[in-house]
């Protein structure tokens, strides 16, 4: 009897043990697992936080390199063609040059004043030289002047003075009026638009609408276009929400919103 | 009688080259060129003979055009300033004559605009072409030009002084002035200084962008 009591005692001490066992074991796989995905989750983190600098190293190093561009396009080539202008012009004037050397003189100077056009136009668009001397609000209402002049674009605009802005912030919120105008002509075919900038005590809200073809904001298509992921990194550098609203033949409206 | 000019251009051979041109004119004297706006103003302390008109690049290092403008503008009220510059276009031109400027030239203009525009400043006072006007009353109907005396509404000037500062913004000189009304030229003098007495502007530029602003001229009659 006494072996049989002892037999049962030991099978119960085995099957605790056993249930002990397995439960530790079971704890420490789930927990490790747990540790794998949390450690794997921090990884990607990690990973798009890396890329996102890197996405905005990369913009800031562009707009670095289009402002020493445009820099040199004044300093080095637009100063020098307007010497040849008047140096060409001073030939011009001296009344012993026959007929056939001052229409020559005549050809330089004309292509010289495209050449001169040109330089001025490429530079103007690396970096707008209104921007950097009056600012944000003078320099957005003569982009929108320019295309209301140039395209049948109908601009309806309210840009407010946002003081305390940097300079590079600035150039963002520019950089997105300027991305935005190309994509309402260019894939929305949009014929009006409606700009507003406002001041905010935290910062400023954009708002930008067009009457264009509109998209599904949720296609990959749209999704991982250039000029949108060129948008968002910016609204991202800016520190803003941004909100988009768009369906199929309605038109987009797209919101920015400092954080 | 000269006019007595100084120049202010960052290049060399640009102010080189502006130079060789005005000093073919007769009736043009250039007392000094300087390389940029610190140099322009350090000079102009100096000079024993002031010039009459400077003509001045906007973009210099040190100190740039617009920055001298508003410095000469202060301490020589006297001289007239003619912005010589690249960038023609509107807030930099509205910009300059705000500050004070009495004419706006691009650096690639004719040697013949030039000296027109040189000629007309020392004449009248100041010498805005089409599109300088066009982006005045531009300006104006959008704020960037915020001059001063924005409280008087032009009501109380009388019906000559009206005529007068009409004639003003067609550009003619003071003796035309005086012909056209069957005054003399000292009267129309008087007109002009009550003018600028009443508007409170500093000169005739200021009067020319004063009645545009006010639209106390109509504006198809200037050409």
């Amino acid at each position: 009897m006494e072996s049989q009591e002892q037999l049962i005692s030991i099978l119960v001490y085995g099957i605790v043990f056993v249930v002990l066992l397995t439960t530790g074991l079971m704890l420490f796989f789930y927990h490790s697992r747990k540790k794998i995905t949390e450690k794997e989750l921090e990884k990607i983190e990690l990973k798009l936080k890396n890329q996102e600098e890197i996405l905005h190293a990369t913009i800031a190093t562009q707009e670095e390199e289009r402002k020493r561009i445009a820099q040199d396009m004044h300093d080095a080539i637009s100063s020098k063609l307007n010497v040849i202008s008047l140096t060409t012009n001073l030939l011009l004037e001296n009344d012993e040059i026959g007929t056939d050397d001052k229409k020559s003189l005549n050809h330089i100077l004309s292509i010289n004043n495209t050449v001169l056009e040109s330089s001025r136009k490429i530079a103007h668009d690396l970096l707008p030289p209104i921007l950097e001397k009056f600012g944000l609000k003078v320099a957005l209402e003569e982009l929108l002047d320019d295309y209301i002049k140039v395209s049948k674009l109908q601009i309806l605009h309210t840009i407010e003075n946002v003081p305390d802005l940097p300079d590079l912030e600035e150039l963002h919120i520019f950089r997105i009026v300027q991305e935005l105008i190309n994509n309402a002509l260019k894939h929305a075919k949009a014929s009006q638009l409606n700009i507003e900038l406002t001041r905010k005590i935290n910062g400023f809200e954009l708002s930008f609408t067009d009457n264009g073809k509109g998209f599904d904001p949720e296609s990959l298509n749209f999704k991982t276009g250039l000029g949108l992921q060129n948008i968002k990194s910016r609204a991202a550098i800016l520190k803003c929400t941004l909100e988009i609203k768009s369906s199929n033949n309605k038109g987009s409206t797209f919101r920015f919103n400092t954080k | 009688m000269d006019i007595k000019i100084a120049i202010a251009d960052d290049e060399l051979l640009f102010r080189q080259g502006l130079r060789a041109i005005l000093s073919k004119q007769e009736d043009i004297k250039i007392l000094f060129g300087a390389s940029d706006g610190k140099d322009l103003i350090d000079q102009l302390n100096e000079a024993s003979e002031k010039p009459e008109i400077i003509i001045t690049d906007l973009k210099m290092p040190e100190m740039d055009g617009v920055e001298a403008t508003k410095i000469i503008r202060e301490t020589h009220p006297d001289i007239k300033v003619i912005a010589l510059t690249s960038y023609f276009t509107k807030p930099f031109i509205v910009n300059m004559i705000a500050i004070g400027a009495v004419a706006y030239l691009a650096k690639n203009s004719t040697p013949a605009l030039m000296v027109k525009t040189i000629r007309e400043v020392h004449a009248k006072g100041f010498y805005y072409d089409e599109k300088v006007f066009e982006y005045i009353k531009d300006g104006a109907s959008k704020g960037i030009t915020n001059l001063k005396a924005d409280s008087f509404n032009g009501t109380s000037l009388s019906k000559r002084e009206l005529e007068v500062l009409e004639l003003i913004c067609q550009q003619l000189t003071t003796s035309e002035i005086g012909d056209k009304l069957h005054i003399s030229p000292r009267t129309v003098e008087v007109h002009r200084n009550n003018l600028q007495i009443k508007t409170g502007v500093k000169n005739v530029a200021g009067l020319v962008i004063y009645a545009i602003q006010h639209n106390l001229v109509t504006f198809d009659k200037f050409y």
